[in-house]
């Protein structure tokens, strides 16, 4: 699983900044070649996905703690910049921030609430408290505040929050190119988010948090404070999560409750498991090679989610370290000596066979004689 | 005093329905270690096959149970060859058995959208009637339910601790290895105990569905309740969960008639969630010893 995390060299430090050089310098030219409005649209989706699921990464890959709760995580960053706008009245860009700290804050309880729990246990039991969480939003019915006679409940109930404003471009850009103000937030928000992450991976707190995943024990008896450093893990995660929730809100005019349903999770969650766990590059891949799928799949709109969950399948049986383990794999490919095989099988006798035939025969000839 | 009955007797219902839930998780938990969120997909697919017996094929309802249990044990051998036994020796497989069973879980919910249509539809498969407690009434689908539940309970429990197949079941949990060296085919014992769970959830797919009704998700929220209440319990822990399975109805069902009914989960899962800092372990669990 730490195909480009373990080494901590030099160089894959380098490696890591050119690779995500030219992604910028690929991502700020495309929109030059005119790709049209859906495209130019799914692709700030992709932006966007491809950072919630860079900082959902470090929790769940790189500290291996197996949050599900992560888009609960997403939906309050939304939904407290999408109410800061509806009931304050502020500017979305100055909704943002807000929304960030309350991210951090519902990230931060999450962790808190399974700190004692492990493995398997946090899966259930984070899950269940984002499908709470989505139950009380889409039964909310009482009313809020009144607009006109329209009665608005507080979370908007299973219609969402829509009116809260957005980010302005139709005014400053016109109304033709106001996607192409989507398009650089959301651009700017992965950005931001990868060097986030990358300095987190990188630094001690990422040593920290890999020790603590790969032997909590060991890690534990040297030391190192696993309480702490959960906490850490998931108020750090929330930062970049709840910015992403909120330029969501902003992108797409509306939240409502679905950013919460299964579906998404799903979505996302195989966004993380075939681009590769803990991996640096495997969120971005995986978010980009599901965001194809799906629009692939969209013209089958019926079995739409059967495709995602038969992609989500095949690659956990097939490619358990995701598509970054695949390009590992590929570029560090080399025909191997029959007994190099041998020796990674722990197979002694085929060892010795291909390694000197001579021996073993005369090995066997001596079985066999005496 | 009716409002007191109702509460208890609405509570027992959804006690049973719990309680059914976690028979099978619980016995998955025990053997493979695995958390089962397909299990919903299961109880869909037994209560959708006694739907298709008895609505479509027009077969008497003496079949439906059977041909829901051969649909349970027929999923559950799929699942184990197709997916549990390509992951099983992981080191991650805990973590990746729950991803691949909530894509399994979407995989069969959007198959059965697919081809029984979205509409909820009425199980065919029901006892109406009930039984007059007082000014109350006591539907018999109910008092069926907590008598599948416990023959359920009894049933799992002799085949785990009487038979060959529990004998092995129960050296496999215990030492892989050491049961494998002693010549007990390890894999199809898996196979076996996923054939078992599959058969017991699609049967309680019949059940619950009579009580309630016939959708393709019917199942998920219900699973995820029953893991819930296995994990308060201390997975693996049979008594433990079915008591638990009942206790946490009661609670809800009164916080849901106290609070307003979209409170009862919330209010469940916050006490779970309070029980759990206190003991990480379940109520009835133990502390487990990890090797380094």
């Amino acid at each position: 699983m730490t195909t480009s995390t373990s080494n901590t060299g030099s160089r894959a430090y380098w490696k890591d900044i050119w690779v995500g050089l030219a992604f910028c310098a690929v991502a700020i030219v495309l929109p030059a070649f005119q790709p049209g409005n859906y495209v130019l649209s799914q692709i700030t989706l992709f932006f966007i996905w491809a950072a919630v699921v860079t900082q959902w990464n470090l929790v769940f890959g790189v500290a291996g703690v197996y949050s599900l709760a992560h888009m609960a995580v997403f939906a309050v960053g939304g939904y407290v910049a999408g109410m800061m706008g509806l009931y304050a009245n502020w500017n979305l860009w100055a909704a943002l921030p807000i929304g960030a700290i309350a991210a951090v804050i519902a990230s931060f309880l999450i962790g808190a609430a399974t700190l004692r729990l492990r493995g398997p246990y946090v899966a259930i039991m984070t899950l269940a408290i984002a499908q709470v969480i989505h139950a009380l939003i889409v039964t909310d019915v009482e009313c809020f505040i009144y607009k006109g006679s329209l009665c608005l409940n507080f979370t908007g109930g299973a219609r969402g929050l829509i009116q809260y404003g957005d980010f302005g471009f139709r005014e400053w850009l016109g109304f033709k190119h106001r996607l192409l103000g989507d398009y650089y937030v959301s651009l700017v928000l992965l950005a931001l988010g990868m060097i986030f992450a990358l300095f987190v991976i990188y630094g001690p707190l990422g040593a920290t948090f890999r020790a603590l995943r790969d032997n909590r024990i060991c890690a534990e008896a040297r030391g190192v404070d696993r309480i702490r450093n959960q906490l850490l893990v998931f108020a750090l995660s929330g930062i970049f999560t709840g910015l992403a929730g909120g330029v969501y809100a902003g992108v797409q005019r509306t939240i409502g409750p679905d950013i919460l349903s299964l579906t998404l999770l799903l979505f996302l969650l195989s966004m993380m498991v075939v681009g590769g766990r803990g991996t640096t590059w495997g969120p971005v891949l995986g978010a980009g090679a599901l965001m194809l799928a799906d629009t692939v799949l969209r013209d089958f709109g019926l079995i739409r989610v059967a495709g995602l969950s038969l992609i989500i399948l095949l690659v956990m049986i097939f490619l358990p370290r995701g598509l970054v383990g695949l390009v590992h794999d590929i570029f560090h490919w080399k025909p191997r000596a029959r007994w190099e095989v041998a020796r990674q099988t722990a197979d002694l006798r085929q060892f010795q066979n291909a390694r000197s035939p001579r021996k073993a025969r005369l090995g066997r000839w001596m079985r066999q004689s005496g | 005093m009716d409002i007191f009955l109702q509460i208890i007797i609405s509570g027992i219902t959804l006690g049973a329905m719990y309680a059914v839930g976690t028979i099978a998780l619980s016995l998955l938990w025990g053997t493979l270690g695995m958390m089962n969120l397909a299990h919903g997909a299961f109880i869909a697919l037994g209560g959708y096959a006694a739907y298709f017996c008895m609505s479509v094929l027009g077969a008497s309802w003496v079949f439906a149970l059977p041909f829901a249990l051969v649909a349970g044990v027929v999923a559950g051998y799929l699942m184990y060859h197709l997916v549990v036994r390509w992951m099983y020796e992981r080191r991650e497989f805990g973590v990746d058995i729950i991803i691949a069973t909530v894509a399994i879980a979407a995989l069969v919910e959007n198959g059965i959208l697919n081809v029984a249509g979205p509409e909820a539809k009425r199980q065919p498969f029901r006892v109406s009637g009930g039984l007059d407690v007082g000014n109350v009434v006591l539907p018999y689908q109910t008092l069926l339910t907590v008598f599948v539940a416990i023959v359920l309970m009894l049933v799992v429990g002799a085949i785990v601790s009487r038979t060959k197949l529990g004998q092995v079941i129960r050296a496999v949990s215990q030492q892989q290895k050491a049961a494998q060296l002693m010549g007990v085919d390890v894999k199809r014992s898996f196979a076996r105990a996923m054939m078992l769970a599959g058969a017991i959830a699609a049967i309680s797919g019949v059940l619950v569905t009579g009580a309630t009704q016939l959708f393709p998700a019917v199942g998920f929220d219900a699973t995820l309740k029953a893991l819930v209440i296995c994990i308060i319990a201390g997975l693996g822990h049979l008594r433990g969960a079915i008591l638990m399975a009942f206790l946490l109805g009661l609670f809800e069902v009164a916080v849901q008639y106290i609070f307003g009914q979209r409170f009862g989960f919330p209010a469940m899962l916050a006490l779970v969630i309070a029980v759990l800092i206190v003991r990480p372990y379940g109520l009835f669990g133990r502390e487990t010893v990890e090797r380094v």
